[in-house]
């Protein structure tokens, strides 16, 4: 015959085996659950009209836009390398920013530019501390691009 | 591009924005020394050129004192002489001088940018922008290629 006290002690047994019997199952399931991917870096859709901005100098050959090509696709650079997610891999250059298929002409460049110019001061004034330079220093560069292309 | 931006009324700065808009004012100084003996040495159109940057240096140095003042920060004051970083002789050298000082000025409004935010942050952007321009013209003035860098006023 088992004392009440024999049968609160199996109680309590069974109540914490129990539990670490289920406990890795649960674990298990976490283990294997693959982590929901991270959402795309605010700066994805800045990033893909910087490559597209870039794109558009690809078909104009007077030599004072070469730099301005190279620059564009230095910003590219330098702002895939503080996004993250890292914008490889992400979602393609949706149609509205990918470039004409239209040849350009000094006038389209220059548009493109001075549009480009715009989004660039409105991103840097809304960025956080840490992306402030970059974008301010994108903007700035982008000005001086249309100083060139006067 | 732009005019000095009226003072902003946004939260109090911190001590590295003061610190950095404080520079800033310095290069202001500096810039506007330096166009006083460079403009000598110039053709009509750089002497003009000249002219129109040492007015525009001279608006924004006053605007930022005031806003100095207004947020209960010290303003820098001028020095009384400023070493030159090479010999003016000739008026090369003179546009040379200019692209050095608008460089600089540029560098230290850029520095400002992650210092501050809200209005501000518009100034900085301003000013910074303005002296990466003039930069800009003067050396399309001086023939020198290229005329922009991808990360203007960045040093290093």
């Amino acid at each position: 015959m088992q004392t009440p006290r024999r049968t609160q002690r199996r109680a309590l047994l069974r109540a914490v085996v129990g539990a670490a019997v289920v406990a890795p199952a649960l674990a298990a399931c976490d283990l294997f659950k693959a982590d929901p991917p991270p959402p795309p870096d605010p700066l994805t859709e800045f990033y893909l009209e910087t490559l597209a901005l870039a794109a558009v100098y690809e078909t104009d050959s007077r030599p004072l836009v070469a730099p301005i090509r190279d620059a564009h696709k230095a910003h590219a650079a330098a702002l895939a390398a503080i996004m993250y997610p890292p914008p490889a891999g992400t979602s393609p250059v949706p149609p509205s920013v990918k470039p004409s298929a239209a040849p350009t002409t000094p006038a389209s460049v220059r548009e493109a530019e001075q549009k480009a110019w715009q989004k660039a001061v409105d991103t840097c004034l809304a960025a956080p501390a840490e992306r402030a330079t970059l974008l301010g220093e994108i903007a700035v560069a982008r000005a001086c691009h249309l100083e060139v292309l006067k | 591009m732009t005019s000095p931006s009226p003072a902003p009324a946004t939260a109090p700065l911190s001590a590295a924005a003061l610190e950095r808009l404080r520079a800033a004012l310095a290069a202001e100084h500096a810039a506007i020394f330096a166009y006083g003996r460079l403009g000598v040495l110039l053709d009509a159109k750089g002497k003009e050129e000249a002219r129109a940057a040492e007015v525009a240096h001279r608006s924004r140095r006053d605007t930022i004192v005031l806003q100095l003042d207004e947020a209960k920060a010290s303003p820098v004051p001028a020095e009384p002489g400023y070493a030159l970083p090479f010999p003016l002789t000739d008026s090369a050298s003179a546009v040379r001088l200019a692209v050095h000082v608008e460089e600089g000025v540029a560098a230290n409004w850029r520095a400002v940018l992650r210092a501050v935010e809200g209005t501000w942050r518009k100034a900085a952007l301003d000013a910074y922008s303005d002296a990466a321009l003039r930069a800009t013209r003067w050396r399309r003035l001086a023939g020198l290629t290229p005329m922009t860098t991808p990360f203007p006023g960045r040093v290093g």
